[in-house]
């Protein structure tokens, strides 16, 4: 009896962790299988992309990658991107501590209301701003200039990081601030001396989720970039691979290629992104 | 001399707040302005100083436009369908995975994936995965024996709406669970043990412990996601740019091609009203959220 019962339940437990495990081969392969076959394509002729999908290219054609990195002008792509995550990023975080700094530890006012701002603000998107935007950029002559995509990418990341900065400069407490005060330092000097090197981890999660939404903006520079000297990776690469006539194995290349820094960056600073997240990025 | 001292020390976190909200009004809040000023106009986006006022007629057109009533269905299908679809995979996913298992650690690394490589990147790369001749979509579902001939997803309208859903929810569903997981951990363990020792079985602590907890986290990633995935236009834009016809336009693929396609500047500024009416709908359901959350 006993032992019929105790069998009874590893034999359910055995077939639980099956379909436990099955359940997470079917999620892995749906998640990676893509990439996989995308990376392979890119190494393939293109009679082999159609014929055979899913073999092992017969040759490995590297080749394939130093002609969509010549034809879809990738150099100039990726300084560009480059150039306007910088410029983006650092604004952002900076002008984002400053500002979070009196929202977390002083009284004004006009704060709620200001609080309130900024949620609405992170809750609106840029399209629909986009017409007057466009204008307004053309007016000043920024159409079809990088600094075009950093001045709207900086108020596109600021509610963000601001919030959740705002949080966590709550949590840090206000006598180390007192003892500060009280040797002569000035509310900029607490700022900068104390608040800011406290707050490394939060302010290195921020950088690093906002180097992400910058890099993979598509829409803003959809509207802002006509002229291939301008474009950032993601539009580069979607102008390049929506011709028709360009060969299917350069058109995978150059979508693999779009894609290998950002995964590199995540490899690289998979704590902070993990970390970042359950800062209460999401949640705040 | 005290009294100025005095009026210094209030500006000071003016002086802090200045460079963000300086740049805020005048990226975010100014054009937001400027576009309920459009709204009551008509005017090529070429040259918008030549414009001539037209009150209401704007708004009225709206009301008759049938792709508006395209729109709004397909909208609520493609933001509510997607976040349903990702909260119950997130979730399931994160059930599982905050079990014991080896290769958990992989996984949740992995899992990310989909969600850091730029949206549009990942829209061309689905858009040949369901392409009629190259997609393996296809090559799968005939080795399968589901499908007998090459199918060409995005070309109908039922099966195009599935196929953005399918690609938004591959994309953020490993999101939602690494949220879920988040939250699921922040559970204490002394509960379980507890409901253990009262005789409750896996389900019902599930039920009766583990959702009440998480509902919280299920509202705010709910609607949370909602918000995004109704501001998303890449996807949409690359996979099927609102066809065929208009059948997966969304507000803000028709605002987008009424701007920058047909030219114009008053309705697309009018439809823009509407969107930012229907996102601040969601604002204030997630700020009551938050405010639960905090108290």
């Amino acid at each position: 009896m006993i032992q019929k019962f105790s069998f009874s339940i590893q034999n359910r437990n055995n077939i639980t962790s099956l379909s436990i495990y099955l359940f997470l081969i079917v999620f892995t392969v749906i998640l990676i299988y893509p990439f996989i076959w995308m990376a392979l394509s890119s190494l393939k002729s293109s009679r082999e992309i159609f014929l055979s999908p899913f073999s092992f290219p017969k040759k490995l054609r590297i080749s394939n990658y130093f002609e969509a990195w010549k034809r879809c002008s990738f150099g100039v792509a990726l300084r560009n991107s480059v150039l306007v995550s910088a410029g983006s990023v650092l604004p952002i975080v900076f002008f984002s501590s400053l500002a979070a700094y009196p929202i977390a530890r002083m009284k004004f006012s006009g704060r709620v209301f200001i609080l309130i701002f900024l949620i609405i603000g992170h809750m609106i998107p840029l399209q629909v701003v986009m017409i007057p935007l466009a204008i307004e950029l053309k007016n000043l002559h920024l159409m079809n200039t990088l600094l075009g995509l950093i001045l709207p990418l900086i108020a596109k990341g600021i509610p963000l990081t601001l919030i959740v900065l705002v949080g966590f400069f709550q949590d840090i407490p206000l006598e180390i601030e007192d003892a500060a005060k009280i040797d002569g330092c000035s509310e900029f000097g607490i700022f900068w001396k104390i608040i800011l090197p406290l707050s490394k981890p939060a302010l290195s999660a921020t950088l690093i989720f906002q180097i992400m939404f910058t890099w993979n903006e598509f829409l803003l520079p959809l509207v802002v970039i006509r002229r291939r000297a301008v474009m950032t990776i993601p539009l580069a690469v979607q102008a390049f691979t929506g011709q028709d006539f360009v060969e299917w194995e350069y058109r995978f290349a150059a979508l693999t290629l779009a894609i290998i820094p950002i995964v590199v960056a995540y490899f690289l600073f998979q704590r902070q992104f993990v970390r970042g997240l359950t800062f209460g990025a999401l949640k705040e | 001399m005290r009294s100025l001292n005095k009026i210094a020390k209030n500006l000071i976190p003016y002086f802090f707040l200045l460079p963000a909200l300086g740049i805020l009004v005048g990226i975010n809040l100014f054009p937001i302005i400027w576009n309920v000023y459009f709204s009551f106009f008509d005017a090529s986006l070429l040259r918008p100083t030549h414009k001539i006022f037209v009150g209401f007629n704007n708004y009225l057109e709206m009301i008759k436009d049938p792709v508006i009533r395209l729109c709004l269905r397909n909208t609520l299908i493609w933001t509510f369908g997607s976040a349903s679809l990702q909260l119950l995979i997130g979730l399931t996913l994160a059930l599982v995975l905050n079990q014991r298992l080896p290769g958990r650690g992989f996984l949740r690394g992995m899992a990310l994936f989909s969600w850091i490589i730029p949206a549009a990147m990942a829209a061309i790369m689905w858009g040949w995965l369901l392409h009629g001749e190259l997609g393996l979509i296809n090559d799968v579902l005939m080795k399968l024996g589901l499908i007998h001939t090459r199918y060409v997803w995005l070309g109908d309208p039922v099966t195009a709406m599935i196929s953005l859903i399918i690609v938004n929810v591959w994309r953020l569903s490993p999101l939602f669970m690494i949220v879920f997981l988040a939250a699921l951990q922040s559970i204490p363990p002394v509960l379980y043990e507890a409901a253990k020792i009262d005789g409750a079985s896996t389900w019902h602590s599930f039920r009766y412990l583990t959702l009440p907890l998480l509902k919280p986290t299920m509202g705010l990633i709910f609607v949370l996601g909602s918000i995004w995935t109704c501001n998303s236009i890449d996807i949409i834009y690359i996979l099927t740019g609102g066809g065929p016809g208009n059948e997966t336009q969304i507000f803000a693929t028709y605002a987008y091609n009424q701007a920058f396609k047909s030219l114009r500047l008053g309705y697309p500024g009018a439809i823009s009203i509407l969107m930012i009416a229907f996102l601040t709908l969601l604002a204030v359901i997630y700020l009551i959220l938050v405010k639960e959350e905090i108290k």
